[in-house]
């Protein structure tokens, strides 16, 4: 037990008097935490919008006031030629533009139904299905409105109606934010974790140091333990410190026990650890060490359901993401903080993520040889 | 030059002698892209719900399976009470949930009225969002086929998608994952060079050789964004003859544009590094 606390000492110490590691391990992942919460944001706001009214009649001036009336639209430029409108897209000043037709009040007037045509720069296509919907709604809107100027409670007769309201739940003023930052925290956590660990041991190996210790009594399991333990403590710290600034900063609800988040990221920093670890035995270089674990840190991010949801992915991959150890976390996080979900509710993935850290840690001892 | 020559000629000695690093050099992006362009969607699909349905008649059956039919749901559990919603949400069993009234098609009959409650889980907003457009698409849909004939004055919308029709997330992630792996390869393979150097004292060589400063530089430099510069082709080729990413506009422009960032990337954290040392 005294040989592991030496360790823990010797590594605190190697930590803390190297002068870039102490702002890397406490200033970046703050500037990253406001950066890419602010920047990583989908919510929709100033679509700026290129109109082409070629009717100029009341009722296209009224669909448009619809538009520039809502919060979510800013009209950007009106024209008089599509391909005016166009060039604007291509150049990226706007990403939305409306074209309404020559004749289409009179043709809504004369069949009761006119067409407005809405071209949606979709080059990012979620922002665009967003956009779309959006749009489709102030439309439903704008019908309604002519129904009722239009038609007397009298003709309304025979005509059936389902009035669908609907409610959001846990967020209900749609703030992405919230949504972001417990996530992009595991992220910051993950990042900080995986790096330091593997670059740890590749790094005795290339200064040297490894055959010194290779020559001590320390065994493996001290030594793992040594090397693991005070990551371990600064990443909780980190992630207690993420926390208070999310709440701060972005006021992010936190529903449910902070104790089952915390017990959750001591599991789940196990298995980063043990996993940087594992990295670290089988390379050689420290810029071996972190391609690999650049490799395996973008797959686990894109896969984890930060940024795209994991239902939607196919089948296959679906059932590759249980083995990543980011998903289950995010899910974690963002349950207990945000729905409040309590220990029965996450326990599935809780476990999932012990099994995880027991397989990945014992693989690392089995990998780490006390030989060069 | 010719010193320059032997210099540049070590260090691609250095990586091409380094297999593993080699491989994931080239490995990496080929892996990533097919791996992400086939699992990446923002698509929504067979998203989860639950239904609460007390009058259980026609009207609200064939709703149902309007909505369900429509590929973008897929019932998850039939609930029993209003109650049974929140456990449900906070297990993350469904993201949505959908309430008939009681006498469903009755009050529809009687009154030409009847509501439905869309409650969708929020917590993440911008699925949720997406959720309930759809699902009053799909009902708004269904009571225009209701009133067929009584349909009064409408403005149609006709939606057209540039630049990428099917919405597909491929044509985003591309040029994405170009930009962050040659800031990987450029900005990290070369600084973690030089570190490697120092570390292993060998910078000190180099140090008191006849070589110039930068001559050092830019033959450190050069090997990587040669490397790069591959790497960017590879993308940029698996992109456009796997998924379709389309190139609209002059390949020259977007070759010189990433030769460029490459260089700018590489050199930037080399004087970064230098001054350090």
């Amino acid at each position: 037990m005294r040989t592991i606390l030496y360790i823990i000492q010797k590594e605190f110490l190697q930590v803390f008097r190297n002068k870039a590691m102490l702002p890397i391990i406490f200033v970046v992942p703050i500037m990253q935490l406001i950066i890419l919460v602010n920047a990583a944001t989908y919510e929709m706001k100033h679509i700026r919008v290129c109109v082409v009214d070629l009717d100029l009649s009341g009722s296209s001036r009224k669909l448009i006031s619809k538009y520039s009336g809502s919060p979510f639209y800013q009209i950007h430029s009106s024209s008089f030629s599509y391909k005016a409108a166009e060039d604007e897209m291509k150049k990226g000043d706007v990403d939305m533009i409306i074209q309404i037709p020559a004749g289409f009040e009179k043709q809504a007037l004369k069949d009761g139904k006119a067409k407005a045509q809405f071209v949606i720069n979709a080059i990012n296509g979620q922002s665009a299905g967003l956009i779309n919907a959006y749009s489709t709604m102030i439309l439903v809107d704008y019908n309604r409105e002519i129904v009722a100027e239009n038609f007397s409670p009298a003709m309304m007769i025979g005509i059936k109606s389902i009035s669908a309201d609907y409610s959001y739940w846990y967020n209900p003023k749609l703030n992405y934010k919230t949504y972001m930052v417990p996530g992009i925290l595991v992220l910051l956590i993950t990042i900080i974790g995986l790096l330091l660990s593997g670059m740890n041991i590749v790094r005795e190996k290339e200064i040297g140091t490894i055959e010194q210790i290779n020559v001590t009594p320390i065994n493996k399991i001290q030594f793992i333990a040594g090397k693991l333990i005070p990551f371990w403590i600064i990443g909780l710290f980190e992630l207690a410190f993420g926390l208070a600034v999310g709440k701060l900063l972005f006021n992010i609800p936190m529903e449910g026990n902070l104790g089952l988040v915390f017990m959750s990221a001591a599991v789940y920093l196990f298995v980063i650890l043990a996993f940087g670890l594992l990295i670290s035995t089988i390379t050689n270089t420290q810029q071996q060490s972190m391609l690999v674990s650049f490799f395996f840190m973008v797959v686990f991010i894109l896969m984890s359901g930060l940024f795209t949801s994991i239902e939607s992915m196919p089948q296959w991959a679906q059932n590759l993401d249980r083995l990543n150890p980011l998903m289950y976390f995010i899910r974690i996080m963002r349950m207990v903080l945000l729905k409040g979900s309590t220990f029965a509710d996450i326990s599935h993935h809780f476990f999932a993520l012990v099994v995880y850290a027991v397989c990945v840690l014992s693989l690392a001892i089995w990998r780490y040889r006390k030989v060069s | 030059m010719k010193r320059f020559r032997g210099f540049v000629i070590k260090e691609i000695y250095h990586i091409f002698r380094d297999f593993r690093t080699l491989m994931i050099l080239f490995g990496l992006p080929a892996v990533q892209l097919l791996l992400f362009g086939y699992v990446l969607t923002n698509e929504i699909k067979d998203a989860k719900i639950a239904i609460y349905d007390p009058s259980k008649d026609v009207v609200t059956r064939k709703l149902s399976e309007k909505i369900l039919s429509s590929g973008y749901f897929m019932l998850e559990q039939n609930l029993n009470s209003v109650a049974e919603i929140e456990p449900a949400f906070r297990r993350g069993e469904v993201k949505l949930a959908l309430i008939y009234e009681p006498d469903f098609a009755g009050k529809l009959e009687k009154n030409g009225k009847a509501r439905i409650q869309i409650i969708a889980d929020a917590s993440d907003p911008n699925t949720a969002n997406m959720l309930v457009n759809y699902t009053t698409g799909i009902i708004s849909n269904y009571i225009a086929s209701m009133n067929s004939e009584k349909v009064p004055a409408q403005i149609i919308p006709e939606v057209r998608m540039m630049y990428n029709g099917e919405l597909k997330g491929v044509f985003m992630f591309v040029p994405g994952l170009m930009a962050m792996l040659l800031m990987l390869i450029s900005a990290l393979m070369t600084s973690l060079s030089i570190t490697r150097e120092k570390e292993l004292g060998t910078m000190e060589l180099l140090l008191v050789s006849p070589l110039r400063p930068a001559q050092i530089i830019i033959g450190k430099v050069f090997p990587y964004v040669f490397l790069a510069f591959i790497d960017a082709c590879i993308i940029l080729g698996l992109g456009n003859a796997v998924f379709g990413v389309p190139i609209r506009g002059s390949v020259t422009l977007l070759l010189l544009e990433s030769l460029l960032y490459i260089f700018f990337l590489a050199l930037s954290i080399k004087k970064f590094n230098i001054r350090l040392a």
